[in-house]
């Protein structure tokens, strides 16, 4: 019997270091918005580059992406820095860039940064030639995603925006959308919605008024700077950590690391530390194949069945040593009734102190990216999406890309991998549609 | 540490590989056109690696889409690569008229960007230019031919690429 336990070191790469800083890319356009486009893209995260890319190599050039932010994939790096993760569980063969085209891929980007790479970092990706699980750094993926984003003209074309809706104009071959923005309106032919997923809150039933001492993952802690990019309140206090999935355990381990006691709330009989989130079986067409061929209630089982919280297997020794030594109690298998200041009562009747509550309860996309209205969206907790075009049947022009097409691609599609897919699927939809459009 | 008797087509590359080694490696998997445009982009730069995503940008915007016209940086960059390496052709033919013969590409590359040091300058100018030179040779009937091309129809070098 042979127990595989990656060691902990692999989740420590450096950050930020100047060998691997992205070039500079200019500022997201701050002007005006134009009035038309062929194709808004919204959201410049990695599943929006992934599809701006895509179009690139198509020949749609008629394009513009909005965010809110002013540079590629902001939110899910400034979300992956505030709980200190340094690596990615995706590996390198999952990536934004574009196949079949020649472009550089993660993998190779990586190698030809060889000199900037610590050890570990070159034993991983001798791990990923040889077909292994590999994991990959922060920087490494931040430079890359860069490179991909300047190679496609993403930052010529992407407007600093926020998207309040989408409006379809009707079915009808002619028809377009409105999306109306915190800049004006502009009327695109297609909308690609690459929104990526909200952190998940916590039930109402669980406060009234959110106590100060409670937090959630993504927000800053209320304390002095300690360095490595993070914050820590008093060394010798005590942090509840509510949750099971990766993000806890990150958050679990950044308080080991500055002396405090943790304890860990959680949902499951036992944590479960795993290579992926997602069985690698949906990331190959025959595992779609099988999610497609399923029905809409087997559907929604599977990814249920698929999407629980685990944690990279790195952490084990880390946590199994913190529980072992008294540092970390572990409260498993309860719920979480009630969250008050300095308290965390649980089901069992037991309540949990700590003078810092961090809830990292996962995230979760909404059917249309909350920019899409209802009845445009259709039932189910996907709504209705055509899986040749990934669009709504409501909506033929609004396109979904991200955790939003788990309908149709399965639990794959929250991944970086699953991005690419979706994106191929959309530029068929956008050339067909343009052929029949200009005859 | 590897047992002699190991059969060394199954070892893993080590992870000390010397840096341009290991960007040799993907330079030799470029379609010609890619590698003479990073020769041609090379001047005195030492790391081969940024040489080949430089190529990789400039192959890029020599497409022109709307709001932003095609730049000739890659046509002009395969047509200098091309000058580059005929002048280096003929000091290799001289310096270097056998490669090293390894069952390993990786051992054969490491061999021959051995070997192209004592070629000084100006037939290699920097590091990366000696790493793409070697690349050059080990793929040169490829080479050959993308350059005498990229020399007598600059409209070859129109791409895409």
């Amino acid at each position: 019997m042979f127990t595989f336990i990656p060691e902990p070191r692999l989740l420590d790469s450096p950050r930020r270091r100047p060998g691997l800083a992205p070039r500079p890319l200019p500022a997201y356009v701050a002007g005006g918005l134009p009035a038309r486009a062929q194709v808004v893209v919204i959201g410049t995260g990695p599943a929006g580059i992934a599809v701006a890319g895509a179009l690139w190599h198509a020949g749609v050039h008629d394009l513009v992406l909005l965010d809110p932010a002013e540079r590629p994939c902001a939110r899910f790096l400034d979300r992956v820095d505030a709980i200190g993760q340094r690596v990615l569980r995706s590996p390198y063969e999952h990536h934004p860039g574009v196949e079949g085209h020649r472009d550089c891929e993660l993998l190779d980007f990586a190698r030809l940064h060889w000199a900037e790479l610590t050890q570990t970092e070159r034993g991983e990706i001798r791990m990923a030639q040889s077909g292994h699980r590999s994991v990959v750094p922060l920087d490494v993926f931040e430079a890359y995603a860069s490179h991909v984003a300047e190679i496609h003209d993403v930052p010529q074309r992407a407007w600093q925006a926020t998207v309040r809706q989408t409006m379809p104009r009707g079915p009808g071959v002619d028809d377009e959308v409105d999306v109306v923005t915190d800049r004006g309106v502009l009327t695109a032919r297609h909308v690609v919605l690459c929104l990526g997923e909200e952190r998940r809150t916590a039930p109402s039933s669980w406060w009234a008024e959110r106590p100060a001492s409670v937090r959630y993952w993504d927000e800053p802690e209320q304390a002095q700077p300690t360095g490595r990019g993070s914050t820590s309140t008093a060394s010798n206090g005590r942090t509840v950590v509510v949750g099971a999935g990766l993000t806890a355990a990150h958050v679990l381990t950044e308080a080991l690391e500055h002396g405090r006691d943790v304890a860990w709330v959680m949902r499951a009989a036992q944590e479960t530390y795993k290579c992926a989130d997602v069985d690698a079986t949906f990331f190959r067409p025959e595992g779609r194949a099988t999610f497609a061929r399923s029905t809409a209630e087997e559907r929604v089982e599977l990814t249920n069945r698929h999407r629980h919280a685990s944690v990279m297997f790195e952490f084990r020794p880390l946590l199994n040593a913190a529980e072992a030594d008294g540092r970390m109690i572990v409260h498993r298998n309860v719920d979480v009734t009630a969250v008050e200041a300095g308290r965390v009562r649980l089901s069992d009747g037991r309540s949990v102190h700590g003078d810092e509550i961090v809830l990292c309860l996962g995230t979760h996309a909404r059917p249309g990216g909350g920019v899409l209205g209802a009845e445009f969206v259709g039932p189910g907790m996907w709504g209705d999406l055509d899986p040749r075009t990934l669009a709504y049947v409501r909506a033929p022009q609004v396109h979904a890309v991200g955790a939003a097409a788990g309908g149709v691609l399965g639990p794959a599609a929250r991944n970086i991998d699953g991005h690419r897919v979706a994106a191929e699927r959309i530029v068929r939809a956008v050339r067909a549609d343009a052929a029949v459009v200009h005859g | 540490m590897v047992e002699a008797r190991t059969d060394l087509r199954f070892v893993l590359s080590d992870v000390d590989a010397d840096p341009v080694c290991e960007a040799g490696m993907i330079l030799l998997g470029l379609p010609p056109q890619l590698l003479l445009a990073g020769l041609g982009s090379c001047g005195s730069a030492a790391d081969p690696g940024r040489i080949a995503m430089t190529v990789d940008r400039l192959r890029h915007a020599s497409s022109a889409t709307p709001g932003r016209p095609a730049t000739s940086a890659m046509a002009d960059a395969i047509a200098e690569g091309a000058l580059r390496w005929r002048a280096a052709r003929a000091a290799l033919e001289i310096a270097l008229p056998v490669l090293p013969a390894s069952a390993a590409v990786r051992a054969t590359f490491a061999r021959c960007f051995e070997a192209l040091g004592d070629m000084a300058s100006p037939v290699i100018a920097g590091q990366a230019e000696r790493a793409y030179i070697a690349v050059c040779w080990m793929r040169c009937y490829d080479v050959d031919r993308c350059a005498h091309q990229a020399v007598v129809d600059t409209s070859t070098s129109e791409g895409p690429w």
